[in-house]
């Protein structure tokens, strides 16, 4: 089933997260000039023949439920993206969409696909820019047809993959939808091999060159991969489990390499020694953006139940200070994780948690709840009678009241 | 006759050296539609592609547009034939075009078929209480929509068409493993598969279903499209009539 | 030659190697490896067992599991996942405890889902609900899973001697949820824990 999504929603064979780059595959992002302008037409038979397979799964994404509807965020993204690339981009279609794996993608007809689980661990507008730059680098340098063109020319083992991963496709039930995206899922399943490393490093390059001449600040695409390397060594700590960067995960198809972010790092010194040019990250943009969905990206990942992964967001986030959404956030890890000792470290979080005045009602409900396992009975009827106040038509109303009836 | 018995992935084996085989199901008391009536072929999906050396199934743009062409051409045709008018909705190309209701309707048809060619088509998944009925449904979706454009069915048409270089059966043999393990996804290799569903929009109900797997024709020719149509529709009759299955 | 390969193909089928959906006749029966009994009003397929599911599930459909699926979870004793996963998955659903609050029973069902993708996933409601003989919770919901079909759930939980037992409808929102409710509060209220 994992594997099925991923070919979904990764399916434009050009995205943020999929690929790891190797030592050596840093490119410097000098005459790397866009192939692309905004009235691109494909060219030849393969191209229009990827472009009509996209057309079908562009209005499946268009209508798709997981569709996230947040017309200010949407404009923000495209602003951006415009600041980005020095232009209006009529010829981008962006779609935010409500996946907590953190991806964007990007198909070669101008589809761009940006994850609610990309934005969740963004923490500032450079950063966003960085991946939303390094998605334009596919489009603008036509990685699709270029990696789908040297697909082509390997050998027939490789449509051995391809078959036995429809064949597994199939049976998930999204025969048709795998179809439609025949070619280009095949694309994904071979993007493992060596030479679209190529493509991912010079999208790298592509997008950090953007990055400077918008004058965003260019370690923040270095960033976005240590944050990600960080999070995911937490969670592997957390499961007793070993953080391998090249293993599959089921958070993006491949984690980010430290190879790859070094690059990245190198190449942002190297501009700024160019440049000498002021930059900026803009992170009171990216926070006065995303507030009003902070708490629904949050509960997104929280509810994945990767305690490790949850705790190092949480903590991030925390470090500009503990709000009552954090703090009940952080209840809900241990909530969730369920370990031993956990009930106690849950408990406090939610009562420091209704301490706070932004304190959400679903806080008062689980202290409540915590309270009454706790044996504290008139404590914590009285914690869930302030959630039914503040939310007297909660979707679980019934069982808390029975709950209190008891 | 005998193939209507056999499992669809032997279908396959028997048809690679060149054959065409359907197998239809069909409701209790299906009558076909006949008097004056109106058809709408709901988003034909259609694609023709290119089997390259590499083993990559290619789509052709080109082929494709011509091979919708044609096939709708023969659609049209025919239902004319029994008294139909033919409309077709096309596949919405803009947000402005967007209709939920019928994207919503179209993914309903997509689950159904899917489970219709899983548990009538493949014999290790043939569930117990259908086995000698044919009662999938659209439900309220399908009947609303047909109050609000007057239509009496819907036709839901998906077709694949590949052409090579030759040389392709050990490829297909492994696209057979998905015939065994769910439904079958073809690697393709001069191979055409089709499916057709007729929805009754008074009922909702799916009241026609028919598979096509076939090593010969060619629908990007308006007679191989009509060839493919032929053979998908002509079998459209009453289900106390013989079922007959077709090998050329 | 082909004919060959069709009779190698052939016995595979007809000994039963591949698992198939068996016969549910309607009346009483029962189910989850006789943890409690149902009787349903209609027949029923059982769907094969498989590697996903733990052995203390087992599932029914009417139109097909892309459709609509009943699943019966009997006795599943405390320390145990609802359903199978690894102990060092990256995601996994909380384990059973006894003393889980209502709370924490749907946060349960609701990570079953978000584990394998699922983002798009809403509580309708939580309420009391009578269940094998005492009281349960009752967790309706609706999902979005990534092919874009919505569905709708209905999932009914209790635990009784430390141990967990829940029923769950789960279907196509448009029609096929809705075409089983009726025989799936029957199959509720039929419920009795086996003697």
């Amino acid at each position: 089933m994992k594997g099925s999504r991923r070919h979904f929603l990764i399916g434009g064979g050009a995205c943020a997260a999929c690929l790891s780059s190797m030592a050596g595959a840093r490119v410097l992002p000098t005459n790397l000039e866009s192939l692309v302008d905004t009235n691109y037409e494909p060219l030849d038979a393969d191209e229009r023949g990827m472009w009509q397979s996209c057309e079908r799964i562009e209005e499946m994404i268009r209508t798709s439920p997981q569709r996230f509807d947040a017309p200010a965020l949407h404009d923000y993204t495209r602003g951006v993206v415009e600041r980005l690339v020095g232009r209006e981009t009529p010829d981008l279609r962006i779609y935010l969409m409500r996946d907590s794996m953190f991806n964007a993608s990007m198909y070669p007809t101008g589809m761009m696909i940006v994850n609610t689980g990309f934005m969740a661990r963004v923490r500032n507008e450079a950063q966003y820019a960085a991946v939303l730059g390094h998605e334009a680098g596919h489009f603008f340098r036509k990685h699709s047809i270029a990696g789908y063109r040297s697909i082509r020319r390997k050998s027939s083992t490789m449509a051995f993959i391809g078959a036995a991963a429809n064949a597994a496709a199939g049976y998930s039930g999204q025969g048709s939808w795998i179809d439609a995206a025949n070619v280009i899922n095949q694309a994904l399943v071979l993007s493992v091999f060596q030479f679209s490393r190529a493509h991912e490093a010079e999208a790298d390059a592509y997008g950090i060159q953007l990055m400077s001449r918008a004058g965003y600040s260019t370690t923040a695409a270095s960033q976005v991969w240590s944050q990600l390397i960080a999070e995911r060594k937490a969670s592997a700590k957390q499961r007793g489990a070993k953080y391998n960067d090249r293993s599959e995960s089921a958070f993006s198809t491949h984690p980010p390499s430290e190879d790859r972010m070094q690059d990245l790092a190198d190449t942002a010194d190297h501009l700024t020694t160019v440049s000498g040019a002021a930059s900026a990250d803009g992170r009171d943009e990216w926070l006065a953006a995303i507030q009003p969905h902070r708490a629904m990206l949050l509960e997104e990942q929280i509810k994945l139940n990767d305690p490790g992964a949850s705790l190092y967001l949480v903590e991030s986030l925390a470090q500009d200070g503990w709000t009552g959404v954090l703090r009940y956030n952080e209840g809900e890890i241990y909530r969730l994780r369920n370990a031993a000792g956990d009930d106690v470290k849950a408990a406090d979080a939610f009562a420091a948690s209704t301490a706070l005045p932004d304190a959400p009602a679903e806080a008062w409900r689980a202290h409540g709840f915590a309270l009454l396992k706790a044996g504290k009975t008139p404590e914590g009827r009285e914690a869930l009678n302030q959630y039914l106040t503040m939310k007297p038509d909660a979707r679980d109303a019934g069982i808390v009241r029975y709950t209190l009836n008891q | 006759m005998v193939t209507r018995f056999l499992p669809l992935a032997a279908v396959l084996f028997l048809c690679l050296g060149g054959c065409a085989a359907t197998t239809h199901q069909a409701s209790d008391g299906f009558k076909p539609p006949s008097g004056k009536y109106r058809l709408v072929v709901m988003k034909p999906d259609i694609s023709v592609s290119v089997l390259t050396a590499g083993g990559l199934n290619e789509p052709r743009e080109d082929w494709t547009r011509t091979a919708r062409e044609n096939i709708l051409a023969s659609l049209k045709q025919q239902q004319a034939k029994r008294g139909g008018s033919t409309q077709v909705v096309f596949a919405s190309t803009s947000a402005a075009s967007d209709d939920p209701k019928l994207a919503e309707l179209d993914r309903l048809h997509e689950a159904v078929g899917q489970s219709i060619l899983l548990h009538k088509y493949t014999p290790y998944a043939a569930l117990p209480t259908k086995q000698h009925k044919f009662d999938w449904t659209l439900g309220k979706l399908a009947t609303d929509y047909g109050a609000a454009t007057g239509n009496d069915y819907a036709l839901f048409l998906f077709a694949r068409d590949s052409f090579s270089s030759g040389g392709r059966v050990a490829l297909q043999a492994v696209g057979m493993l998905g015939c065994v393990v769910g439904v079958c996804v073809m690697p393709g290799g001069g191979m055409q598969q089709a499916f057709v569903s007729l929805v009754d929009l008074k009922s909702g109900n799916v009241v026609w279903f028919n598979h096509l797997v076939s090593t010969v024709g060619d629908i990007r020719t308006p007679e191989g499209a009509d060839a493919m149509v032929n053979k998908l529709l002509e079998t459209m009759r009453e289900p106390d009539a013989p079922k007959k299955s077709r090998k050329t | 030659m082909k004919a060959r390969i069709l009779f190698a193909l052939m016995p595979m089928f007809l000994a039963g190697c591949i698992p198939t959906y068996t016969l549910k006749k309607a009346g009483p029966t029962t189910v989850a490896n006789g943890a409690f009994t149902v009787q349903p009003s209609s027949a029923w397929n059982v769907v094969p067992k498989d590697v996903s599911r733990t052995q203390w599930e087992e599932v029914w459909t009417q139109n097909g599991p892309l459709l609509d699926t009943v699943a019966f979870l009997g006795g599943l004793p405390e320390g145990k996942a609802v359903v199978v996963q690894k102990k060092k998955e990256e995601q996994r659903v909380p384990l059973f405890r006894a003393n889980m609050s209502p709370e924490d029973l749907a946060s349960m069902v609701e990570a079953s889902y978000r584990i394998r993708g699922v983002t798009v996933f809403n509580v309708e409601s939580v309420d009391p609900v009578e269940f094998l003989g005492g009281q349960g919770i009752r967790v309706r919901f609706n999902y979005a899973p990534s092919n874009g079909i919505t569905k709708k759930g209905d999932c009914v939980l209790r635990v009784i001697d430390k141990k967990l037992y829940v029923m769950k409808l789960e279907g196509v929102s448009s029609h096929y949820f809705n075409a089983v409710v009726p025989e799936f509060d029957l199959l509720v209220s039929t419920a009795a824990l086996q003697k």
